[in-house]
């Protein structure tokens, strides 16, 4: 009886086309890490966005008869050295590296989106300057550009955005270029040229769409990097400033007294390290579910 | 006689390498007319494709037409600026592709293709669009158009996918359609189907076929006149029969000769010794003279020029100058013809069951 093997390979090639059928959200669904990733996230948004009713105190009122009070079930997470609630602070501050991450990764994703798809689509000249300009840029390191950006155009919320943005615009660009190069290939590209659309038509309609899921994949995990980044700056006190809640400054301002009252510096840098995992969990997810062939 | 409506002369293109500059077309020349389908035969880099993108403006960057014209209806299709050229290629000149995985675009729906398609050369409204695109999925022979429009590619198998490659390229109304290799990709029975849907848009359309191919079993299926082409030149050029039943160029004897048969398996399938010569050296004589059995001196000094078999047929190789040995056909070809006929038998009845 020769049915049985074959019968099998049938069955192999059965399930195997059931699990391609199934959508990006259903694979997305199936990872529990990315799914525990995202749940975390969107409790950060909820926190971000309702702050104001969160937090039990002002996030700047100082109480100097309290001082590096103990957590306690009056303040969650202690007091700091000027008296103000941690906790509230640390809830503000998710406001603040929320918005840092959005804003400086929509900078660095749109013009290094621009930057991508112009040098790949236009090639040649076009192509050898922009590149060489982010080779430029790579050269530095991240960090070390977003500080002299920061040094350069003075300390501050919005400086920080803009160097954490332009210091991640030459990843995005390389992602985008090789991208579009890959899509390019494709023969319904040259179906579209010569039907007779344009190239911003077809840069829009045929091109676009079809390289999202890296750009997707790359914002999500490069939110973590900027969040990252952003306290980094803050910590040396090149970003945001006082009193505004940061984590990083929070932590950049508590370290002296780490002996005394851990709490101050503990909580900021745990909601930092639970944002960036998260968010790094949620960026390998989605990869995993847009992109199956790249495991 | 009528002006044929794509005219190639003497086309010569050079592409820019690292190694220098190697010409790989050298010279092509043919014409198309109107409700006809010429194929082009050839091994790869003869130099086929290269010569139909050059038609449709889609050379990559580094090469460049270095002479000959393109007439397209007697004009000139390289006098023209970008944006003429694009009106221009939508409306005249269509293009179906080899692969039909990748010939669509996976994130857009099948109407939004179908539709933008006749938008980039037609002011239609939404409405009478869609309809245009009914029409054209009934064309292609897709069952169920209306729910078709809605979906994605990936929902299709390929040869489905071949056919709405198709409905989208005529939805561009096109007079000439250039197949490139447009079956290789699929399997024989969807081939088939395939070469049924090209001649019957053919008798409904009149439109003009440039058909790029290796395989010869389809070539006699859908072919008019046949091109063959070595090394960037046409070698032999002539009417499908011509071609098949009296070949003169021992390269095209050497093509029909390797084209398998059922009887063939008892026997090796022929092959062509050796391979197409690298163009980055300067060829002096016949470039398949080395390849050649029937090579004669003079093949290795100097390029055989077409002469004149017919009116219709000509072929590049000196055994055809005066004062050139006789030399007959090997007898495969002779006993083949009996193939061929049943081949060409099947074209003119319309149906390509292989």
């Amino acid at each position: 009886m020769e049915r049985v093997p074959y019968a099998k390979g049938l069955l192999e090639t059965a399930s195997q086309t059931e699990y391609n059928k199934d959508g990006v959200i259903q694979r997305f669904l199936k990872n529990r890490l990315a799914v525990g990733g995202m749940i975390i996230m969107v409790l950060f948004a909820v926190i971000a966005v309702f702050a104001p009713q969160i937090a039990p105190h002002s996030f700047e009122v100082q109480d100097l008869n309290n001082v590096f009070a103990p957590p306690s079930s009056q303040h969650w997470f202690g007091t700091d050295n000027f008296g103000r609630d941690v906790f509230s602070r640390v809830v503000y501050g998710a406001r603040i590296s929320l918005i840092i991450g959005l804003i400086s990764v929509g900078i660095g994703c749109s013009v290094g989106t621009i930057a991508g798809i112009t040098a790949a689509w236009w090639g040649s000249a076009v192509d050898r300057v922009i590149m060489s300009i982010v080779d430029i840029m790579q050269s530095i390191p991240g960090l070390l550009l977003a500080v002299s950006l920061s040094a350069a155009m003075g300390p501050g919320l919005v400086n920080a955005m803009i160097a954490v943005g332009v210091s991640s615009i030459p990843i995005y660009a390389r992602i985008v270029r090789a991208s579009v190069l890959d899509v390019r290939g494709l023969d319904f590209i040259d179906a579209a040229i010569v039907s007779g659309a344009g190239p911003l038509r077809i840069i829009r309609r045929h091109i676009l769409p079809n390289i999202l899921a890296p750009i997707v994949i790359q914002a999500s995990a490069g939110m973590a990097g900027a969040i990252l980044t952003a306290a980094s700056l803050s910590f040396i006190g090149l970003g945001v400033q006082p009193p505004a809640a940061e984590w990083g400054s929070m932590i950049s301002a508590g370290r002296a007294y780490i002996q005394n009252a851990w709490w101050i510096v503990t909580f900021p840098g745990m909601a930092i390290m639970l944002t960036v995992c998260a968010l790094n969990l949620l960026g390998d997810g989605l990869r995993d579910a847009l992109d199956p062939k790249e495991k | 006689m009528e002006q044929p409506l794509l005219s190639v002369q003497d086309l010569k293109i050079t592409f820019d390498t690292k190694n220098g500059k190697v010409e790989i077309i050298r010279g092509v020349s043919f014409d198309l007319k109107q409700g006809e389908t010429l194929a082009l035969v050839g091994e790869s880099g003869s130099g086929k494709s290269v010569t139909s993108k050059s038609i449709i403006g889609l050379l990559p960057e580094n090469a460049a037409v270095t002479s000959g014209t393109i007439l397209f209806q007697g004009e000139d299709i390289y006098q023209k600026n970008a944006k003429q050229w694009r009106k221009f290629r939508g409306k005249s000149i269509g293009m179906i592709f080899q692969d039909p995985m990748t010939a669509l675009n996976p994130s857009m729906r099948i109407e939004a293709q179908i539709t933008e398609a006749i938008h980039n050369h037609s002011m239609t409204d939404r409405e009478s669009a869609r309809e245009r695109a009914l029409e054209l999925l009934n064309l292609v022979g897709m069952p169920d158009p209306e729910t078709c429009l809605r979906k994605f590619p990936y929902q299709f198998s390929g040869g489905q996918r071949q056919r709405l490659g198709i409905a989208i390229t005529l939805a561009c109304e096109p007079k000439v359609l250039i197949a490139d290799e447009c079956t290789t990709a699929l399997d024989t029975t969807i081939q088939a189907q395939i070469l049924d849907l090209l001649k019957e848009i053919q008798e409904k359309t009149g439109t003009a076929i440039l058909f790029i191919t290796h395989d010869l079993g389809v070539v006699a299926n859908i072919a008019d006149r046949v091109a063959v082409m070595y090394a960037g030149k046409v070698v032999e050029i002539g009417t499908a029969e011509e071609v098949f039943y009296n070949p003169q160029h021992p390269y095209t004897w050497g093509l029909l000769e390797a084209m398998p048969t059922t009887k063939t398996s008892q026997e090796q399938l022929f092959t062509i010794p050796g391979s197409p010569p690298n163009l980055i050296r300067k060829i002096v004589g016949d470039p398949f003279a080395p390849r050649n059995y029937y090579a004669l001196d003079r093949d290795a000094q100097e390029e055989p020029p077409l002469f004149e078999v017919t009116d219709t047929h000509k072929a590049a190789t000196w055994l055809l100058s005066a004062g050139a040995p006789k030399v007959e056909p090997p007898p495969e070809i002779a006993r083949r013809h009996k193939i061929y006929q049943n081949l060409l038998q099947m074209k003119s009845l319309g149906s390509s069951t292989l």
